[in-house]
């Protein structure tokens, strides 16, 4: 892959790929640090060798690696916190939540942050399988065929699983906006 | 079980509709005329959108843009370095270190005296052989005073003298 095609690459996937991250993250600073981290991995990878058949996909899937490892040393983080053992850390290195990152960016706001907070929440509530399959899907854009060699398994299998997740996001949406209407704070 | 089969069938061809309406919904495909889209697959389309609108209304990072043009330099030293055959590079490489070696050896060799046997008064490489020698007795003078020097011989009765066990160096049995 010579360097106009891995540029034309990038234009094409960096915003599905941030943004995947910045859902699975839910910071903004950490997602755009990965992100940049992913195509640092692929440019290197690609210069030594072909490209993968499905770029898109592998992207993704390094893409996911890397958000699992930072979750889980976050997780770490968090358990040497509330047992008060964490290493005294510069304020600059401490997590930036998506508040005020997420504050940072008007255009953000304009669109409507109730509308993406409901989202957020509803899509939590689904199950592992079903949520990853979601934001795959639409977050990441991916097809249905990556989706089934990313998870190891086939795009019938894929296909019933999106059904499935869009059923139980569209029950769990429904009732977060009727709660919301009785509370008299509607997303909508 | 006929009923299960049905609703497994029923599953399948939803799934699959579910499938071209979110293809649709990217702008990959165009919806098929003859397909029956029932209120609910309409529904789940309609959730993926707004699932989908709610995702794309984070901006991008400032800084992608920056990321972009690094990468774009980064990638093309990739390209430099496949234009030429590295194969030239290597065989290049390997004659003329090969050539290097053999210079430094010879000219050890020439100095060292090493090859005297090999360079005869009639090869052009005697020249080279005596301006070696030469510098060489100008940087350690004295060092070949007691042997005779390459392109110098003494010829005659004093150099038979001097050059015998009986010379004028050598040790008289009587003192």
């Amino acid at each position: 892959m010579n360097g106009t095609e891995f540029v034309g690459l990038y234009d094409i996937q960096y915003p599905r790929i941030f943004r995947y991250l910045l859902w699975r993250l839910r910071q903004r600073d950490a997602a755009e640090e990965l992100a940049a981290e992913v195509f640092a991995i692929a440019l290197r990878t690609f210069q030594q060798g072909p490209a993968p058949a499905q770029a898109g996909g592998w992207l993704v899937d390094v893409a996911d690696h890397l958000a699992s490892r930072t979750l889980r040393r976050q997780q770490v983080e968090e358990l040497l916190d509330s047992a008060g053992l964490a290493a005294e850390r510069a304020p600059e290195e401490l997590p930036d939540r998506a508040g005020p990152a997420a504050e940072r960016d008007p255009e953000e706001l304009a669109i409507g942050r109730l509308e993406h907070e409901t989202v957020r929440a509803c899509v939590d509530a689904l199950n592992p399988e079903q949520r990853k399959v979601l934001l795959l899907r639409i977050v990441a854009g991916l097809s249905a065929s990556e989706i089934a060699e990313t998870l190891g398994t086939t795009d019938v299998m894929v296909r019933n699983l999106q059904l499935r997740a869009l059923r139980t996001l569209r029950t769990i949406w429904k009732e977060a906006e009727a709660n919301a209407g009785r509370g008299g704070t509607g997303a909508q | 079980m006929q009923g299960e089969a049905a609703q497994e069938r029923s599953e399948l061809l939803d799934g699959i509709k579910l499938e071209i309406l979110l293809r649709v919904l990217e702008g990959s495909e165009a919806l098929p005329e003859q397909m029956e889209v029932t209120p609910e697959l309409t529904a789940l389309r309609d959730t993926a959108r707004r699932l989908r609108a709610a995702s794309q209304s984070a901006a991008l990072p400032r800084g992608h843009q920056v990321v972009r043009r690094v990468l774009q330099v980064a990638a093309r030293p990739g390209e430099q370095q496949a234009a030429p055959p590295r194969g030239a590079w290597r065989w290049a490489r390997l004659w003329l270190s090969t050539a290097m070696a053999a210079a430094v050896v010879g000219a050890f060799g020439l100095g060292a005296g090493a090859l005297d046997a090999f360079v005869l008064p009639s090869s052009p490489a005697y020249g080279l052989r005596l301006t070696i020698d030469r510098a060489r007795d100008a940087f350690t003078a004295g060092r070949h005073e007691s042997g005779p020097r390459i392109g110098t011989s003494k010829l005659g009765h004093g150099a038979a003298a001097g050059n015998s066990p009986a010379g004028p160096g050598a040790p008289h049995a009587s003192q």
